[in-house]
């Protein structure tokens, strides 16, 4: 596949509450969004351990995102902020790692924001569109 | 020192104060000693104190779970406990502690390759170290040839103690995480280089997570086949998952022993990856880890108000 029509994959956790909830939304509204997206529906964004994240990546995945509730609006109360702080750390670590800025992308996207998570995965989309096939797949061919 | 340990530990075993005590013995290897656990005053016998006791002794905290532990700590070791005591590993009323104001460990590996020879003893004095080879002698000052985190370390006196023996050590004053704020400055490909290279080496023997006090699960990642998150073998993939998850699995939980990097036999440089999350932790949560038992470890709980710019 040339650069240019590469069509990443992109996998996406989205929480039941809001951003699943969001995503239906965006459908049942016929607002347009690539269709690169992988939706995996997860009860909260605190449920994502962040070996799901490593692990897509490592198995080939090009891309990740993850989206919950507003801070303040999650579900279970709380799960969204002991999220954010696992998320930040473990987005420092991988690109400090070297992997790429850009690839790991997480929003708060609520069940009335069709329209944003419409503009996320387009985003999304673009930046890894950028960035070309995950090179953590491909470390064999760094040298 | 040494006789001191001794005789505290022995007055212990005597008044029936603890059953049992981690101590530190001469090694198979004369550039090793051993961490070791004992049952009875007997064992007092091969205790020995100097500068190559760089292993965390608290690493053996959990798995003495209900026992009465004499435990002999440096001023990491004893941060270790109070990170065990926060996650409930072991009791503070179960132990004992004996503190070392430490001046810190020795690289043994550096001397190694300065010997160039195989060494077949070594002698310690008060600050230095003879280390004998088969036809050379040579002799080395500990100052000059410290651990990495003992060269930058910030609280070589417990935190947390019953008794304290030596004399109060000033700690590293300067920024201890300089070398990461530099090698933030690099390129992500540059970084992506430096990692590749350095894990390439990595034999995945697991001797820095089994060294490392924080990290006692019953059922390490690696381990688990429901669900198999990492193959066995050499690949590079799978060294990278091991070592940004055994990195990220100490989030907040890294007291900068450097147990995890001396334990490696292939001279991997892991610190790289746990002091930049210790780095980040500090700045953005405000926290280190076991300083005080009451604080709650820093992915155990949050602010509304953490940083949340990088999310859309
Ligand atoms: S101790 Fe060294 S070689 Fe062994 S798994 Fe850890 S980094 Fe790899
Ligand atoms: S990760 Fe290494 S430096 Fe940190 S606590 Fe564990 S052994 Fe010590
Ligand atoms: S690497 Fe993680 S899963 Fe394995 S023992 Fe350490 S903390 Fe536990």
């Amino acid at each position: 596949m040339s650069e240019q029509n590469f069509e990443p994959k992109i996998l996406a956790f989205l929480c039941n509450w809001c951003s699943y909830a969001g995503a239906d939304l965006a459908g049942t509204s016929r607002i347009q969004y690539p269709p690169n997206i992988r939706v995996v529906r997860v009860p909260c964004s605190g449920r994502v351990n962040p070996l799901y994240i490593i692990k897509a990546l490592k198995d080939g995945i090009d891309g990740v995102l993850v989206s919950g509730c507003h801070p303040g609006d999650c579900h279970y109360q709380s799960g969204n902020y002991y999220a954010r702080r696992k998320f930040n750390m473990i987005k420092n670590l991988l690109e400090y790692m070297g992997i790429e800025k850009g690839r790991i992308h997480f929003s708060w996207v609520s069940a009335s924001e069709g329209g944003k998570f419409a503009e996320v995965v387009k985003q999304v989309t673009e930046s890894i569109k950028e960035l070309g096939p995950n090179k953590m797949r491909l470390f064999q061919n760094i040298k | 020192m040494e006789v001191k340990i001794k005789e505290r530990l022995s007055q212990l075993f005597d008044e029936q104060k603890i059953n049992c005590a981690i101590i530190f013995e001469k090694g198979t290897m004369p550039d090793k000693n051993a961490p070791n656990i004992i049952y009875n005053k007997e064992g007092l016998n091969n205790l020995v104190w100097n500068s190559m006791n760089w292993n965390n002794l608290a690493n053996y905290l959990p798995k003495l779970l209900g026992k009465k532990i004499g435990i002999v700590a440096k001023g990491c070791d004893s941060r270790s406990i109070v990170l065990l005591m926060q996650e409930e590993k072991v009791k503070r009323e179960d132990l004992y502690i004996i503190g070392i104001n430490c001046t810190g460990m020795i690289d043994m590996k550096k001397i190694a390759k300065d010997f160039g020879a195989e060494i077949s003893e070594t002698i310690f004095e008060k600050d230095s170290v003879k280390v004998k080879g088969k036809a050379s002698e040579k002799e080395y000052k500990v100052k000059d040839f410290l651990l990495e985190s003992c060269q930058v370390c910030k609280y070589p006196s417990p935190v947390i103690y019953d008794e304290v023996l030596g004399e109060q050590v000033k700690g590293f004053e300067g920024d201890n995480y300089q070398d990461i704020t530099e090698f933030e400055k690099l390129s992500s490909e540059e970084r992506r280089e430096y990692f590749y290279k350095e894990l390439s080496g990595c034999i995945r023997c697991y001797a820095c997570r089994n060294s490392c006090p924080s990290c006692y699960c019953q059922e390490c990642f690696v381990d688990s086949n429901q669900p198999k998150w990492l193959e066995k073998g050499q690949n590079i993939d799978d060294i990278f998952f091991y070592h940004i998850v055994r990195a990220y699995h100490m989030v907040g939980r890294c007291v900068d022993c450097g147990s995890c990097q001396n334990a490696c036999p292939m001279d991997i440089n892991i610190l790289k990856l746990t002091k930049k999350l210790n780095k980040d932790v500090r700045e953005l949560y405000k926290y280190e880890c076991g300083l005080d038992p009451k604080n709650t470890p820093a992915l155990s709980t949050f602010e509304p108000d953490d940083y949340n710019e990088f999310i859309k």
